[in-house]
């Protein structure tokens, strides 16, 4: 089954504010995609959704042919734009924690990405700053072997130098079974690595097509592209 | 996964409660030692200058309200506080990707805050046990041992081993449908999209007002059959109407929380995990 996610007529609603409206999209395995759109668009809530942390208002999400649930759960690497741990843990309580839970997680992968960026795994994550929380956070989402990873806004905190390090591990971590669905609104940064882009707008995708596609038939970047479709 | 879910929520919650109660434990030894010994040794301490007596009224103020803290830290942090932080403000954005269930994410909860609740309770009911217990009073508690447990018998017409081998399992049923509520009042309130907390508020104090009603409804039943009028119509009438009536109205007390307590779960459960799975919305 190449169809990993599958959207179906999927709305979700906040009162009267419709967040996402009749969104039908299939994303298949082995992408990379960037899913991009202007503040509001709805992006988070799409990753939400896929994620459980929000429940459809109508339609139906699929993640290997299920709902959303404890199984959904287990191949699904969700990386919110929030830190989520304790700020009493110290790094190996979070490894240890993923090991708990996670049965893909590699504890060797996560322990050699730690020791590439210099973070000490006995540092508590109250003594380090907001760019290297989200440093171990993206890690740790990276170090499962999952078939869908949701990275919602990966890059936004860290250093250029660390950027590319964390856009090179997304590339190495990532196989033919599994895609990455990246939210973010640094384009030019990532627009190398990415595959697919979704430009999402207003709930509604305006365009889901891939970045040769759109370079060949547009003969522009996407970067370009973006600034041109939402120019304010 | 159930298992590993109470390994880590005690691991958190422990970092609270341990010093919370191993303070208590330390000041009920400073205040045994202090009654115990050093007013004793010391008798002028307890004379009969006011300003000593001012002292030691003071200390005991504080000695209650410390129990008094302990008590209620421990109940707010961990029926309220705890739970909500967890599974529904920045940590349920990875509470709730855990590949485990939301009944394993409830009992999780339930079943360590009803633990250290236990302890709790048994820790107070020590303290003030150990600060005021003296030699002389443990052998009054002997000599009266014996006239202790035949009152019991008679005013209650069961032992008193089978009164705490009720209560017990009453007691933690109790604990369990009072927490299972909050939970579920916090659960519904977090479904809306904004005033979450009030919402909670709102819906805890909705409960609480159907569950005495419940409660209100449940005792006139039971008032029915302890009156004694046998022309009574109620079930429990009929039941009872042929047994001792001071262990009818154990029994039928003890009943009456059990169902009581039953009732609740049996709404508050269903309804909190419908919202924690169904109506999740972490914003």
């Amino acid at each position: 089954m190449n169809e990993l996610l599958t959207c179906v007529d999927l709305t979700k609603q906040y009162g009267s504010k419709t967040a996402l409206d009749s969104i039908n999209l299939i994303i298949p395995r082995g992408r990379i995609i960037g899913l991009l759109g202007p503040n509001g668009s709805g992006k988070t809530t799409l990753i939400k959704l896929i994620n459980g942390l929000l429940s459809p208002t109508f339609g139906h999400l699929y993640i290997n042919g299920m709902e959303p649930g404890p199984e959904t759960k287990k191949v699904v690497s969700y990386l919110p734009e929030r830190t989520y741990f304790n700020s009493w843990m110290k790094v190996t309580d979070i490894l240890n924690f993923f090991c708990d839970f996670y049965a893909d997680f590699s504890r060797v992968r996560a322990e050699d990405m730690l020791q590439h960026l210099g973070i000490d795994p006995k540092a508590r994550l109250s003594a380090m700053s907001k760019g290297t929380k989200e440093k171990v956070q993206l890690i740790m989402v990276m170090s499962r072997d999952a078939d869908l990873y949701c990275l919602d806004e990966p890059i936004g905190g860290v250093d250029p130098a660390a950027r590319d390090y964390i856009l090179q591990t997304i590339i190495s971590n990532y196989n033919e079974h599994a895609s990455v669905l990246i939210s973010t609104h640094l384009i030019s940064d990532i627009e190398n690595v990415l595959d697919d882009v979704i430009f999402i707008q207003n709930g509604h995708i305006r365009l889901h097509a891939s970045v040769d596609a759109i370079r060949e038939q547009e003969g522009k970047s996407v970067d370009a592209l973006f600034r041109e479709v939402f120019r304010c | 996964m159930l298992r590993k879910l109470i390994k880590h929520e005690f691991k958190s919650v422990n970092r609270l409660m341990i010093p919370l109660h191993l303070g208590l434990i330390a000041i009920t030894i400073i205040g045994r030692f202090y009654i115990q010994l050093a007013l004793k040794q010391y008798p002028v301490l307890t004379g009969d200058n006011v300003w000593l007596n001012l002292a030691n009224m003071s200390l005991m103020l504080f000695y209650i309200v410390a129990l008094m803290a302990v008590g209620l830290t421990s109940m707010i942090y961990l029926s309220i506080l705890r739970p909500r932080k967890n599974l529904f403000t920045d940590e349920g954005y990875l509470m709730h990707t855990l590949p485990v269930s939301a009944h394993a994410h409830i009992w999780s909860k339930l079943i360590v805050a009803a633990i250290w609740l236990t302890i709790d309770t048994a820790l107070i009911i020590l303290s003030v046990f150990t600060m005021f217990v003296n030699p002389d009073f443990i052998r009054e508690i002997f000599t009266a041992l014996p006239d202790l447990l035949s009152s019991f018998r008679e005013t209650f017409g069961i032992s008193m081993g089978t009164a705490i081998a009720v209560y017990i399992p009453l007691f933690i049923l109790s604990t369990l449908a009072s927490l299972l509520v909050i939970d579920m009042s916090i659960a519904i309130g977090h479904s809306f999209n904004s005033h979450k907390v009030l919402s909670s508020v709102g819906v805890y104090v909705g409960a609480t007002v159907l569950r005495n009603l419940l409660g209100t409804i449940l005792q006139t039943l039971a008032g029915v059959v302890t009156s004694g009028d046998t022309a009574g119509i109620s079930l429990g009438t009929f039941i009872f109407y042929y047994s001792n009536l001071s262990t009818t109205v154990f029994w039928l007390g003890c009943a009456m929380a059990a169902l009581m307590a039953a009732i609740t779960m049996g709404v508050a459960y269903p309804l909190t995990y419908y919202f924690m799975t169904r109506k999740l919305n972490l914003e």
